[in-house]
């Protein structure tokens, strides 16, 4: 392509996405100086901007936390089978859509659409899964959003666009359509299949929701909503008697907890990244 | 079109085959089903004693974490069955206790607030009539606390179904910061004169004249009545009852002249800038910003969490000091001392759908006993305590390194003591007195022998002491008539919207202009009722 | 279909109806039979006599609803919260998408682009805070330059005026970068040789975006559009939750915030069962009006 002269237009959107990514730097830039400062570098700080204090505590606290130890364990399982198990009935429900001569085709396909836009609400599906005695097991967690019909779609468009004499060789060759999802469908499409990894993972290594709603037991709790119960229960205790000595968590620990609730997202994000663009081209744009 | 008609015929399939499959589960064949299931239950503890006694005691609770929990497991070797904790977040908790009880959660001990419908619940038979599981020698406090005469008010038709728990409600304070008022001259602050004298004086030197914060919607306020009662508009528990009883005649305090004018004083307050503008949407910022950071003049806070105020001021600068000053007014022959007003907070009940209700209740009386409250308090004998344990009057001797490695903190305050099925620092000799009310006048406040030999002004026998003057109740203030859960919701919501436009009023002529909005609309939206089905309970029982 | 060739469908294609039944199942086992529990809306709900059980109490529930002034005021905002979003942060994220497109620098763009994805791995109970400590009076980064400049200072979360702006802003900072990826990916999709005929004629920048990027994308612009609207009444608890509070409630309360707030204590869940359906059927009005509005304008629907 041409090179093109710099334009005042160009300045100026420069300007702007500048501008816009500093100001998105700042809460990101505050949370790590507050994480790592001490209370009386915190006290003292107004805009958090600049460090002016070091301290390693709160991160101590963190690690040494059996609590904070046992919600990570849970939120890994949920992830594990949040994504293994979406990613894989996903893909299923998808491949199977992109075949043309299924009966009720058109009528299955308006089924799964409706569930996006309609749900019985949150009571009636807490009644429902209590029913089924999926409540306050780990389950609960992950099988009420297992499938999410938004990905399914996705993967959907993506398959279509997988040339159809892949699919007829391995068919002739015996394979059925199961093994061909699995062994060649799914491989060919890495890119789509990386999004919506990505995207599986991060909704499930946050998740607080679903425990919220649905777990009691405390043991069971994933990292999300211990997250959000530190401080929730910061503002609880604020408003009782907390009595002398008890110690209500610092903002700084609140902050680390929410560097490391960050962690493993940011960690694996550089490796997926390159993926997810292209996978979520290839899924979008084939309508 | 037709599509759509497809994907709602879809829709018409799938709802029917689910509901044949399900039809049977959610049926009718449950009530039956869960009154022999109770029935029998108390049969077989009666009749088998010793033989198939259940484990497990599954306790639903506000605030169980893991400090809390190990503390709450001490008690399973004096209970001699395991504890199987139910939590939910803070904020969510009213609502999922609501859902479990709609939804026949099998827990044996629910701790809840006393604003949640249980009324409906005992009419609904979702909960156990405890007169059937209480045992007057075994269950001494159940026993002593449920057929009291300040708590009749909790029976529902005449039967027992929720025990009340024992509340504290005295311990909120007013304290200024020592150091400014020398800087100030030390003047005296024993009326609202004074006081905004004292303030505007603070803000010429830099500080906040008072220190306010909310979080779900009038907690803190309540507070600055309670020390406001100059104007009479103290005693408040603004999402739950407040009457006075005046010559028989029972008004409420959220539409009194008090309260009117503690709101314009506050709303004065607001406009000169002797309060922070951000009271409302700081929330959880405020300690740290706020207070830690020392710029507030004065503050009414639980007089538990000034140590702690003190001690991260001091790292600014070890002059910084807050102390306890007497609520203003209180010389006033007019003074009216109700702070809170009310003798309960929580109350504990039992679903009917409850595996083993007699744990349930074998662990309320527990917790409330001499025992429990020891280990509540104290902790493990040679970890957190010394191995002898409390003494006679209750004082008992911590291990500092211990208590900061097993709670988080040296000073001594075990994690939950306070808040589940009881907020007495101490216990309520009910083996010795024949009333609740004797005995609770007699409680015994535990204190650790570190605080006595400093005799800390912050202890909580001390605190306490200190807060005694206020603690009056009227006759009312223990009773919940079924018609709390039908207007509490909108009252609440009323009051919230009109108490904090007439704080944030520009003038005073607006502020007094949204008061005279504000009393029809409480009293149209449910409060006239309100009150008149208390006075009708008055006349009828305590005339 | 002829009996004989249902059966040869079947049978050649059961892999396939074996994956198709598996995910039915899941779908009629958790989004389809909640789905029925929607009768509680008309019921006096009791758990003990359960869902067919309960006394059933007609449109009670909703007369309820709608005669509580809070409710409606919820409503209302839910409503003109959604319209705002609808105008402001649909189209920015495209907008956005534009200007990133057309930064030539490749470094640069990678930069940007990384760091307004940031932000959407937090969750609001942790941004709200960030935020609020951002917007604060006296230490807050906003009003400190606004006071440089002169100014004096406002409480951003605390006035009902500035609320719904604050949201809208704020989830705009949050999420531009995240939702504009397929805009991008979009955009990238299009067939180059287009460009570079269109610059072979000597056509403009601005004409390029409006005759070849803008009708290129209209597709995904199209379900994008029909999915946003579709989600958008309904969502927005989280943002809201955290960054709301008493003073705000008349501009800023909605639905899902209302319900959490002032049913949790209503013992008929029957009252909230209503207003969860409420939400739903508005919801699910959105999402026709929107499809058939794609449709009108000739693109391609999901309907």
């Amino acid at each position: 392509m041409k090179v093109r002269k710099v334009t005042l237009f160009d300045v100026v959107s420069g300007i702007v996405l500048a501008l816009l990514a500093l100001v998105l730097l700042v809460p990101f830039w505050q949370m790590i100086v507050v994480a790592f400062s001490t209370t009386e570098g915190y006290v003292k700080s107004t805009y958090h901007l600049i460090p002016t204090s070091f301290s390693v505590d709160v991160f101590s606290q963190l690690f040494s936390s059996s609590e904070i130890m046992k919600g990570m364990l849970i939120s890994l399982i949920n992830v594990l089978c949040g994504w293994l198990g979406g990613l894989i009935l996903c893909a299923m429900g998808a491949y199977a859509l992109t075949k043309k001569n299924i009966i009720g085709r058109k009528f299955i396909f308006n089924f799964i659409i409706f569930t996006m836009f309609f749900n019985g609400g949150i009571i009636p599906l807490y009644i429902w899964l209590k029913k089924i005695y999926i409540t306050d097991t780990i389950f609960c967690l992950f099988l009420p959003t297992l499938i999410s019909t938004f990905y399914l779609l996705l993967l959907k468009n993506s398959f279509i666009s997988i040339p159809a004499e892949m699919e007829e060789a391995a068919l002739i060759d015996g394979y059925n359509e199961m093994q061909i999802l699995f062994k060649i469908i799914i491989p060919v499409s890495k890119p789509v299949i990386a999004a919506v990894s990505l995207f599986l993972i991060v909704q499930y290594w946050n998740d607080y929701y679903n425990a919220m709603m649905f777990m009691n037991k405390p043991d069971l709790y994933p990292l999300g909503l211990i997250l959000r119960n530190v401080i929730i229960s910061k503002q609880a205790l604020l408003r009782t008697p907390v009595a002398a000595g008890a110690v209500l968590p610092s903002e700084q620990y609140n902050m680390a907890l929410t560097m490391i609730a960050m962690l493993p997202i940011l960690v694996l994000y550089p490796f997926v990244q390159k993926y997810f663009v292209a996978g979520v081209m290839i899924g979008a744009v084939k309508e | 079109m037709k599509r759509i008609s497809a994907v709602l015929l879809a829709v018409l399939l799938a709802l029917s085959t689910a509901a044949c499959s399900t039809s049977d589960r959610g049926g009718s064949s449950t009530p039956p089903k869960t009154e022999s299931k109770v029935e029998s239950k108390v049969e077989s503890q009666e009749t088998a004693k010793g033989s198939e006694e259940p484990k497990t005691v599954k306790m639903m609770a506000d605030g169980m974490d893991d400090k809390a929990i190990s503390q709450w497991k001490l008690l399973e070797p004096e209970l001699g069955m395991e504890i199987e904790f139910l939590t939910a977040p803070g904020d969510q908790f009213a609502q999922k206790v609501n859902t479990m009880m709609a939804t026949g959660e099998e827990a044996d001990l629910i701790t809840c607030e006393d604003s949640l419908p249980w009324r409906s619940w005992a009419e609904d038979e979702l909960l156990i009539d405890l007169d059937e599981l209480i045992d007057p020698v075994d269950h001494i406090y159940v026993e002593k606390i449920t057929s009291s005469d300040l708590f009749k008010g909790y029976l529902n038709d005449g039967k027992r179904y929720v025990i009340p728990n024992a509340h504290h409600g005295n311990d909120w304070t007013m304290v200024v910061r020592k150091d400014i008022m020398e800087k100030i001259g030390n003047p005296e602050i024993n009326t609202m004169e004074e006081y905004y004298d004292a303030m505007v004086k603070a803000k010429e030197m830099g500080y906040i004249g008072v220190g306010f914060s909310l979080d779900d919607g009038l907690v803190k306020l309540q507070t600055a009545f309670q020390f406001f009662s100059y104007f009479g508009g103290g005693g408040m528990k603004p999402d739950g009852r407040s009457f006075d009883i005046n010559n028989d005649v029972v008004t409420d305090l959220s539409v009194s002249d008090g309260t009117k004018q503690t709101l314009l004083f506050l709303n004065k307050l607001y406009r000169e800038d002797l309060m922070n503008k951000d009271y409302a949407t700081i929330k959880d910022g405020f300690l740290s910003t706020y207070v830690d950071a020392g710029k507030v003049f004065s503050l009414f806070t639980p007089a538990g969490n000034i140590p702690m105020a003190n001690e991260k001021m001091q790292t600014l600068d070890p002059s910084f000091e807050y102390e306890i000053i007497p609520a203003i007014g209180a010389d006033r022959p007019e003074f009216r001392p109700i702070t809170q007003g009310f003798n309960m907070w929580k109350v504990s009940l039992i679903p009917a759908t409850a595996k083993n209700p007699a744990g349930g209740l074998k662990l309320f009386e527990l917790a409330n006993s001499r025992t429990g409250r020891e280990i509540l308090i104290g902790g493990e004998k040679g970890v957190t305590m010394t191995e002898e344990g409390f003494s006679e009057d209750g004082v008992f001797t911590i291990i500092p390194e211990n208590c900061e490695k097993v709670w988080g903190n040296a000073t001594g305050i075990s994690p939950r003591w306070w808040g589940l099925m009881s907020t007495v620092y101490g216990y309520i000799p009910v083996e010795e007195y024949d009333t609740y009310e004797e005995a609770y006048a007699n409680e015994m406040i535990f204190s650790t022998s570190q605080d006595v030999e400093s005799d800390n002004p912050f202890s909580n026998r001390n605190v306490i002491e200190a807060g005694r003057p206020y603690g009056g109740v009227n006759v009312l203030s223990e009773v919940a008539l079924p018609i709390e859960s039908e207007v509490r919701p909108n009252l609440n919501n009323i009051k919230g919207e009109y108490w904090n436009k007439i704080i944030t009023a520009p003038s005073e002529e607006e502020a007094e202009k949204l008061w005279e909005e504000f009393v029809p609309q409480w009293e149209a939206g449910g409060g006239t009722d309100y009150v008149a089905a208390y006075q009708e309970y008055y006349d009828e029982n305590c005339k | 279909m002829k009996k004989a060739s249902v059966w040869l469908n079947l049978k050649r294609y059961r892999y396939v109806y074996l994956m198709l039944a598996i995910v039915l199942v899941w779908y009629i086992a958790f989004a389809y039979a909640p789905m029925f529990g929607l009768i509680m809306s008309f019921e006096k709900f009791s758990f003990a006599k359960g869902f067919f059980g309960s006394e059933l109490v007609g449109l009670n529930n909703f007369k309820m609803l709608f005669s509580d002034r809070y409710f409606v005021q919820a409503f209302k905002n839910t409503f003109a919260i959604s319209f705002l979003r609808i105008v402001f942060e649909f189209p920015i994220p495209i907008i956005f998408a534009f200007m990133i497109n057309e930064v030539r620098s490749k470094p640069f763009r990678s930069v940007i682009q990384n760091i307004t994805y940031f932000p959407h791995f937090f969750n609001w109970i942790v941004f709200g805070g960030l935020i609020g400590s951002v917007l604060a009076l006296d230490r807050g980064v906003v009003n400190g330059i606004i006071q440089l400049f002169g100014g004096s200072q406002i409480d951003f979360l605390g006035d009902s005026r500035y609320f719904r702006t604050i949201l809208i802003v704020t989830n705009l900072l949050k999420e531009v970068g995240w939702n504009s990826i397929i805009y991008i990916a979009a955009i990238q999709g299009i067939n180059p040789t287009l460009y570079e005929s269109a610059d072979l004629d000597g056509v403009n920048r601005w004409q390029k975006i409006r005759y070849i990027s803008l009708p290129g994308i209209a597709p995904t612009i199209s379900i994008m559009f029909i999915l946003f609207v579709g989600g958008v009444f309904t969502q927005g608890f989280d943002q809201v939750y955290n960054l709301y509070s008493p003073v705000v409630y008349d501009k800023g309360d909605i639905l899902s915030t209302y319900i959490v707030r002032t049913l949790k204590e209503v013992p008929n869940l029957g009252v909230q069962a209503a207003a969860g359906f409420i939400n739903s059927v508005i919801s699910m009005l959105f999402l026709l009006v929107s499809n058939w509005v794609v449709r009108l304008m000739g693109q391609e629907s999901i309907y």
